[in-house]
């Protein structure tokens, strides 16, 4: 993914993701049509919208994922994607995890340790993943999206297995991700936590019929 | 790049080691196959060789597909898809030596052929081209059960095809055979059929790479457009 320089106009900071017009279909079955985002620098905006309003395939797209058939998505600087089924390895512990996720990168490995343990995630050496609660396996995999303190954070449904207080936490998490200065793009069925974002973006099911 | 591939081959020999059972399922496999006909049949030894294709073609197998998900952070991570490949071939080419040299050895021992080099040398070559075909139907099929059942259709196939058919001819472990073959009769020559396996593998792995770039790796971000793009919204900011 190429990061350009953001279109700044003015006293509006610039955004870090852009999405215009994207359209999307599966087997002429129309999931995305017409959306248009943008998320600028401390802004948390929330993705709301039915089953199959497709969610999961716009954040895929804006993470590289898929392509869109129409539209566009410009990015403007890294970004971090947590999907919504933890896509980790079963037989490596956690701390193996950030080893590889961090590969390459100086002082990844502390940097994913100090993730691992600000997100609350067990630090046993020999537990593996699939050994994990599924909350605890959701917490690795958003530990995996923020390594390389990436500006954009594209989070789908991040807060799946979560006991109440740590989904508590991970609002608050996101409230510091946005102090600072990160565009927090995060998928939620939830609408009683829409007053937690600065903007709700609401996706409707697209007309079927193969138009 | 070398420290992500670094990390990348001891993930996946991490991972294998944790699968014991597996591996000891493995490296039984093949030799069930000799043990069944060794007594019964001259065929023993290519049976048995050819069968191991079967172990590390499924290890293979089960290192790409369940890890497509997770291939794909990875690729965000930065890891190229060559980088995915690599480190999963050197991993299990190597495992696949071991399982090669055991089974090569179980059947000098228990058959006592004329060339035994070549017993050792007919198995290698199979191991070295299962691996790169398994990796290849990992890439290509959507899921283990389709992927399994080719490579059983095309090692067993190899198996029962006579050796001087048009169709095993074209198949993979063909090499491989001419070798097991001859190592109970005449000896075949070695160099042709090593060429012939690596020639194999090398474009076994090409199309696993492009398959598996398409598959996981992050799409360009450039402009799209098209005419549709005009279409009502089906999305409200509110």
């Amino acid at each position: 993914m190429s990061s350009q320089p953001a279109p700044a106009t003015g006293s509006q900071p610039a955004p870090l993701l852009t999405v215009a017009g994207l359209g999307k279909s599966y087997r002429r079955r129309p999931v995305l049509r017409g959306v248009s985002l943008q998320a600028y620098p401390g802004q948390i905006v929330a993705v709301t919208g039915e089953n199959g309003s497709g969610k999961t395939t716009l954040l895929r797209i804006c993470a590289g994922l898929e392509t869109a058939d129409t539209g566009r998505v410009r990015r403007y600087t890294a970004a971090g994607y947590c999907p919504q089924e933890p896509a980790l390895f079963d037989l490596l512990t956690p701390a193996e995890h950030i080893t590889l996720f961090a590969a390459g990168r100086p002082d990844g490995a502390a940097e994913g340790r100090a993730l691992l343990a600000s997100l609350g995630v067990p630090l046993r050496a020999r537990t593996l993943v699939r050994d994990l609660s599924g909350g605890a396996r959701q917490k690795l995999s958003l530990a995996l999206a923020l390594l390389g303190q990436p500006g954009l954070l594209l989070l789908d449904e991040p807060y799946q297995g979560f006991d109440h207080g740590s989904y508590l936490d991970f609002w608050h998490h996101a409230q510091a991700w946005r102090e600072e200065g990160r565009a927090v793009v995060v998928v939620t069925h939830l609408l009683t936590e829409l007053d937690r974002a600065d903007r709700v973006l609401e996706l409707r099911n697209p007309p079927q019929g193969g138009q | 790049m070398a420290a992500r591939l670094t990390a990348l081959a001891a993930t996946h020999a991490r991972i294998l080691s944790r699968r014991r059972t597996a591996v000891l399922l493995l490296a039984l496999l093949p030799l069930a196959f000799y043990g069944a006909l060794y007594r019964h049949s001259p065929n023993a030894v290519t049976v048995g060789g050819v069968a191991s294709a079967f172990s590390a073609g499924g290890a293979a197998i089960f290192s790409m597909l369940p890890a497509r998900a997770a291939d794909q952070r990875l690729t965000l991570a930065g890891y190229r898809p060559s980088v995915l490949i690599t480190g999963r071939l050197i991993v299990l080419e190597v495992a696949s030596l071991g399982i090669s040299l055991l089974t090569a050895a179980v059947m000098v021992a228990g058959t006592g052929p004329p060339h035994p080099a070549d017993v050792y040398a007919g198995v290698i070559l199979t191991g070295l081209v299962a691996v790169p075909l398994g990796l290849a139907l990992g890439a290509l099929l959507p899921r283990e059960l389709e992927a399994v059942l080719v490579l059983i259709g095309i090692v067993g196939i190899q198996i029962t095809a006579g050796p001087d058919t048009v169709l095993s001819d074209l198949l993979p472990f063909h090499a491989a055979r001419q070798l097991l073959d001859g190592a109970v009769s005449a000896p075949a020559a070695f160099w042709p059929q090593l060429a012939a396996t690596v020639g194999y593998s090398i474009a076994l792995v090409g199309l696993t790479w492009i398959a598996w770039a398409r598959r996981t790796g992050p799409r360009p971000q450039d402009p799209i457009t098209s005419s549709r793009a005009d279409r009502p919204a089906g999305a409200t900011e509110l």
